[in-house]
């Protein structure tokens, strides 16, 4: 396997596509963290992040013989990343709470404040904050923010993604980031 | 508009400005209204702020190797087979029962020659010679020994190649059946099966 790390995204998808699995093995290996991390800042815990990152990269599979090689991998993965947790988050149930961590969510991990304790302290509830705001927000709000601020797509690209409207992106963007500021209020407040 | 209570609407203007999507004239327009607005450079600036922070949420690290093994263990099944991997269990079944046919007459050959020629066999050292030149000293083991040796005596020659081909005709029959066994284990977890 080590001999296929050297090689490019496009490279190892042509070979997956010739059927090396161990091209895509490189690939699920090399991107894994990413599409972890979409799905955790989305679902909120390491058991369901872990399963949807899992699906993602099955689906990749599937729909590998339509992807560009020469288009950059990642955000396409992350996209279906995005997109696996939102399909995840409308089958859950709406019991989210920011009295405690949200429900169907891991508690926030207990950082160590060994080094630099004050600033770490501080950036590290900050975080917290952030992230149970993110994780109170309703799927498809939630949605939008990671793939405006995390994914970093423009309106269009989020139009396409999720299969609506730009003015639609327009309203849901602003709806998500206005009551986002109010949860974070809230949680500064408490 | 210098009174902040007018931009209460700006809010999702400053959202589109910092996200890059305001058309230009709009844009320039905004910007020339935060020179005059104290409340909008305000609510830019904090949110600014806002947007900056998304970027500081650090990774968590991600169980890489139980993903992986996960996905490579659950890949689906290709859907279209390559002509080489539809052909190969049909080409190992003839090659096969090729082979078997083939060994059937030698087999045959085998045993009746053995049955029917015996005066053809290659009489065997006798085990007293083979003592003598091994340097094995004579005592009661030597004697048990002639006496056992005796009775294979004659027939070496015929029954070994009889028994090879019994032998290797076995082995490619067990090496037939494994091998199907194999692909069938083998297509069951290309289609999410399990073991």
């Amino acid at each position: 396997m080590t001999r296929h790390t050297h090689l490019s995204d496009g490279n190892l998808v042509e070979r997956t596509l010739a059927g090396d699995d161990t091209a895509f093995r490189v690939l699920v290996e090399r991107h894994t963290g990413a599409v972890f991390n979409t799905a955790y800042r989305l679902l909120g815990n390491r058991t369901d992040a872990a399963d949807a990152a899992q699906d993602t990269f099955l689906r990749e599979y599937r729909a590998l013989h339509t992807f560009r090689t020469d288009a950059p991998l990642k955000p396409w993965l992350c996209r279906i990343a995005a997109n696996v947790s939102l399909n995840r988050l409308k089958r859950r149930q709406p019991t989210v709470s920011l009295d405690d961590h949200p429900a169907g969510t891991d508690p926030p991990a207990i950082p160590d404040f060994s080094a630099e304790p004050q600033r770490e302290l501080l950036k590290s509830e900050r975080e917290r904050e952030l992230r149970t705001a993110i994780l109170a927000l309703p799927p498809d709000q939630r949605t939008i923010i990671e793939l405006r601020h995390f994914q970093e797509l423009s309106y269009a690209e989020i139009a396409a993604t999720l299969e609506i409207s730009v003015a639609n992106v327009k309203v849901k963007l602003f709806r998500a980031r206005k009551k986002l500021r109010i949860l974070l209020t809230q949680e500064t407040k408490s | 508009m210098t009174d902040s209570t007018i931009c209460t609407g700006n809010e999702n203007t400053i959202f589109q400005y910092l996200d890059g999507e305001l058309p230009p004239i709009e844009r320039a327009a905004f910007e020339q209204h935060l020179t005059e607005c104290a409340a909008c450079r305000a609510l830019l600036a904090e949110t600014e702020t806002l947007f900056a922070e998304f970027a500081t949420l650090d990774d968590i690290p991600a169980p890489t190797a139980e993903i992986s093994a996960a996905v490579m263990a659950n890949l689906p099944g290709k859907t279209a087979a390559s002509p080489a991997e539809r052909w190969l269990p049909v080409a190992q079944l003839v090659v096969g029962l090729g082979l078997l046919a083939a060994s059937l007459p030698k087999l045959w050959n085998g045993l009746a020659w053995t049955f029917a020629l015996p005066q053809w066999t290659v009489p065997a050292v006798p085990w007293t010679t083979l003592a003598q030149r091994l340097d094995i000293p004579a005592g009661w083991l030597t004697q048990w020994a002639t006496k056992l040796y005796a009775q294979w005596e004659g027939a070496f020659l015929p029954i070994s190649p009889t028994l090879a081909i019994i032998a290797l005709t076995l082995l490619g029959i067990a090496w037939l059946v494994s091998n199907s066994l194999l692909l069938k284990q083998s297509h069951n977890l290309k289609n999410g099966g399990s073991l």
